[in-house]
């Protein structure tokens, strides 16, 4: 192979073979992807961090609308935009007070929700 | 294959092969590239978007939250525009002497005895708490000057203070039924509106009370830009407590329990590839319950 090994470095340079070439572009083309990839996340992040606020405005926006209505005890269900689902209900507690629960549900896979509790006056 | 004296080097078709692989490479790495810089600039625009709505959605309901209805807080209610009586003060009399008040001082820590959220100027409506019977209602009285005292203890009733302090003096202009220990709180017209600026663009904007033309004054951009009000930039919608909407909230027996705010802003690009080749603006939407405490 190398068979002038005294003048290999001064005269001959071997260059890149088109497996090697082959090779190199894979490699770049696989760090591309991963970068794609990336994407995927920071898209499904984004839409995850929007569903997010979507759900706490409508628990607030809820518990707002409950608080300003009468102290009778009420309960309901609503479905939102993208998978969201709300429970809500108003219980009357001793000593003139009622108490607001909400839970949200929201996403698929993997699924997110909370619960918001809450005591007013009547 | 290499004699000495052959120089080495690519052959023609190496070269062409070469060339042509670098430029499918780089084809593909310009695209990504393109792509991602698109994919960066609409997810900013994206989340810009949503935050001049909850830029709109914060602001609004600070002042709306001390609003009493039943007292006539509510000045002009429209669906694009909204004008309240603030309360800028709030304090417990600590002493009161012909037309004026003394208030109670404003300390650090949980036993205040004032809070302000501006300088209480001529011009301001002070209201005083009746408590002279069970209805409790507020008693309006606009304040002529304001001055500062140092005092030492306040009136009985009044809060239990020792030492000398600094004190707000309110003159009002009609004597008041309050004694110390009552509770003041002092307002100021504020309206808010969906209004065109000068580059055309709608914006909310906030219009403060001039204290000394007793106007309010030209109207200054909170947040925005948001859709035009054909489109539901900004809407104000009332309702009582039962959800039904109310059709004259400033009525203070109209029985207004909730306002509800809703702003719809446009993202300034097309969403070509948050929205899957999507030619259009994508449009985003907010809105906030406000529950009003003070009714009746």
């Amino acid at each position: 192979m190398n068979d002038q090994p005294a003048r290999a470095g001064a005269r001959f340079r071997r260059g890149f073979s088109i497996v090697e070439l082959v090779v190199a572009m894979m490699l770049v083309a696989i760090g591309l992807l991963s970068l794609v990839g990336a994407n995927t996340v920071l898209v499904r992040r984004r839409n995850e961090a929007r569903q997010r606020l979507t759900a706490v405005m409508a628990t607030a926006n809820r518990v707002a609308q409950l608080s300003s209505g009468p102290c009778v005890a009420v309960s309901g269900a609503a479905d939102g935009s993208s998978g969201m689902a709300e429970t809500w209900s108003v219980r009357s507690e001793p000593n003139a007070t009622r108490e607001i629960v909400d839970s949200v549900h929201f996403g698929a896979r993997p699924a997110h929700g909370f619960v918001v509790r809450t005591r007013l006056p009547c | 294959m290499l004699t000495p004296r052959s120089r080495p080097g690519f052959t023609l078709a190496e070269l062409l092969i070469a060339l042509a692989a670098a430029a499918v490479l780089l084809a593909v790495i310009a695209s990504i590239a393109l792509r991602q810089q698109r994919l960066f600039a609409e997810l900013a625009d994206d989340a810009a978007t949503t935050g001049r709505l909850r830029e709109a959605i914060a602001m609004l309901p600070i002042d709306l939250r001390a609003v009493s209805p039943a007292s006539g807080d509510i000045r002009e209610a429209r669906d694009t525009s909204l004008e309240i009586r603030a309360t800028i003060a709030s304090a417990i009399v600590c002493d009161t002497g012909g037309h004026t008040l003394t208030l109670g001082p404003a300390l650090s820590g949980t036993d205040t005895f004032a809070a302000f959220l501006a300088t209480v100027a001529a011009g301001d409506t002070a209201w005083v708490l009746d408590t002279r019977d069970a209805a409790e209602g507020w008693i309006p009285r606009r304040v002529t000057s304001v001055s500062s005292t140092t005092a030492a203890r306040c009136a009985n009733g009044g809060p239990v203070l020792s030492g000398p302090f600094t004190a707000i003096v309110v003159a009002l202009d009609t004597l008041l039924p309050g004694r110390a220990g009552t509770v003041v709180r002092v307002t100021r017209p504020v309206r808010y509106s969906l209004y065109r600026s000068s580059d055309g663009s709608w914006q909310l904007g906030a219009r403060d009370w001039n204290t000394t033309s007793l106007r309010l004054n030209t109207i200054q951009p909170v947040a925005g830009p948001f859709l035009p009000p054909s489109a539901g930039g900004l809407v104000f919608s009332y309702f009582d407590s039962n959800g039904a909407a109310v059709t004259n909230p400033v009525d203070p027996r109209a029985g207004l329990a909730l306002v509800r705010v809703s702003a719809r802003a446009q993202a300034n690009r097309a969403a070509r590839v948050l929205g899957a080749a999507s030619t259009e603006r994508r449009a985003d939407s907010l809105d906030v319950a406000v529950f009003l405490h003070n009714r009746r």
